[in-house]
């Protein structure tokens, strides 16, 4: 858990079985075995990892997640872990999202979530080699473009391919403080979560996150209220309020006017 | 509008509704599982349950009673969606 000296934390985070443990071991050359279990790290492990110019950073591999709205405890260490909320562990200053180039669409919902964080992004584009045997290819500089130019890298961390570039773009993600572009929400859905943002700042005293307001509206889980010290009355009365329930009705079943339509639209452009 | 288990194998559906409420869904919607959205049966496990779908280029296990929730639309004609091969 100790960090060598106060430098810079770099998270690695992405989908299951994207190769995330495999890219941390070519990043920082330690020698550990990765099993294909799923859900395998659930341990912290960390290491030291060269940027190709000297510069070195702290990495730490987090377990594998779909989504940033948690649904079990491993997948809540990630959330905890990115937005800095451990005892003991700083906010990472900068994000590798590792995703599968053989399906971006699935991964780069993530991506959606992760831009919300405010953090330098990289995006990895893992087993490069297996999406080239599915004659999948990817211009990662529009890529690169339409994610509001972040870093975007082919590798094969299996075979060791690509890994020097995977440095390179991190050492630039710090550098220029690349965003990833953040979803564009509706009025009454941005509206909704401005109001969210204000009632639990003010009811807990706390200052809230714009990741942290997104929690709050759209997941049943009641993880992030809960670190916020946002009782469940609280919560309850806000998301009834006329403002809020005219953006996201409280009855199901579920137009596809809600939430999560929206978010996948921005992440799964057209561009792919 | 059909259940989604009542498909049989080799069918397509789109995806009608969910309901985030229900924890498999919110689940499901991660994976990219969205109204709209082609969803394929592939096969059954031999006693019918769990259930395998194909949908944006990856195959899901179902339990049938996850399956009945999802309400799907057989008469939608759409191929489903796979990595656009170039």
């Amino acid at each position: 858990m100790s960090t060598p000296e106060a430098g810079l934390l770099v998270a690695l985070v992405g989908n299951p079985n994207t190769g995330k443990s495999t890219l941390f071991n070519a990043l920082t050359g330690l020698r550990q075995r990765v099993g294909n279990y799923p859900g395998v790290t659930v341990a912290r492990k960390s290491g030291t990892c060269d940027l190709g110019d000297g510069q070195k950073v702290e990495l730490v591999d987090l377990p594998g997640l779909y989504s940033l709205a948690a649904a079990s405890p491993d997948e809540q260490v990630v959330i905890d872990a990115l937005s800095g909320n451990i005892a003991g562990d700083r906010r990472p200053d900068a994000v590798v999202l590792v995703v599968d180039a053989t399906n971006l669409l699935r991964n780069l919902f993530l991506a959606s979530q992760v831009a919300e964080l405010g953090r330098p992004v990289v995006i990895v584009l893992n087993q490069a080699d297996v999406a080239k045997e599915h004659d999948l290819r990817i211009d990662t500089e529009l890529l690169s473009r339409r994610l509001g130019g972040v870093p975007v890298v082919l590798s094969s961390a299996w075979k060791g391919e690509g890994i020097l570039d995977v440095r390179r773009a991190i050492a630039r993600a710090i550098a220029q403080q690349t965003q990833l572009k953040r979803v564009v929400w509706p009025t009454n859905i941005a509206a909704a979560l401005a109001d969210v943002a204000a009632a639990a700042a003010r009811d807990t005293g706390k200052p809230v996150s714009d990741a942290d307001a997104q929690r709050l509206l759209f997941d049943t889980n009641p993880s992030t209220a809960d670190r916020l010290g946002w009782t469940v009355a609280q919560r309850e009365k806000t998301l009834r309020s006329a403002a809020i329930a005219s953006a996201i009705p409280a009855s199901t079943p579920w137009p596809p006017s809600r939430s999560c339509t929206t978010r996948t639209c921005a992440s799964s452009s057209k561009a792919w | 509008m059909t259940p989604l288990s009542q498909l049989l194998p080799g069918q397509f559906g789109k995806l009608a509704s969910l309901n985030p409420e229900r924890g498999v869904d919110q689940r499901l919607m991660a994976l990219g599982l969205l109204p709209g959205m082609v969803l394929k049966l592939i096969r059954r496990a031999p006693l019918g349950d769990p259930l395998a779908i194909e949908f944006g280029g990856q195959v899901v296990s179902l339990r049938l009673a996850e399956a009945e929730n999802l309400i799907v639309d057989v008469s939608a004609d759409c191929p489903i969606q796979r990595p656009r091969q170039p």
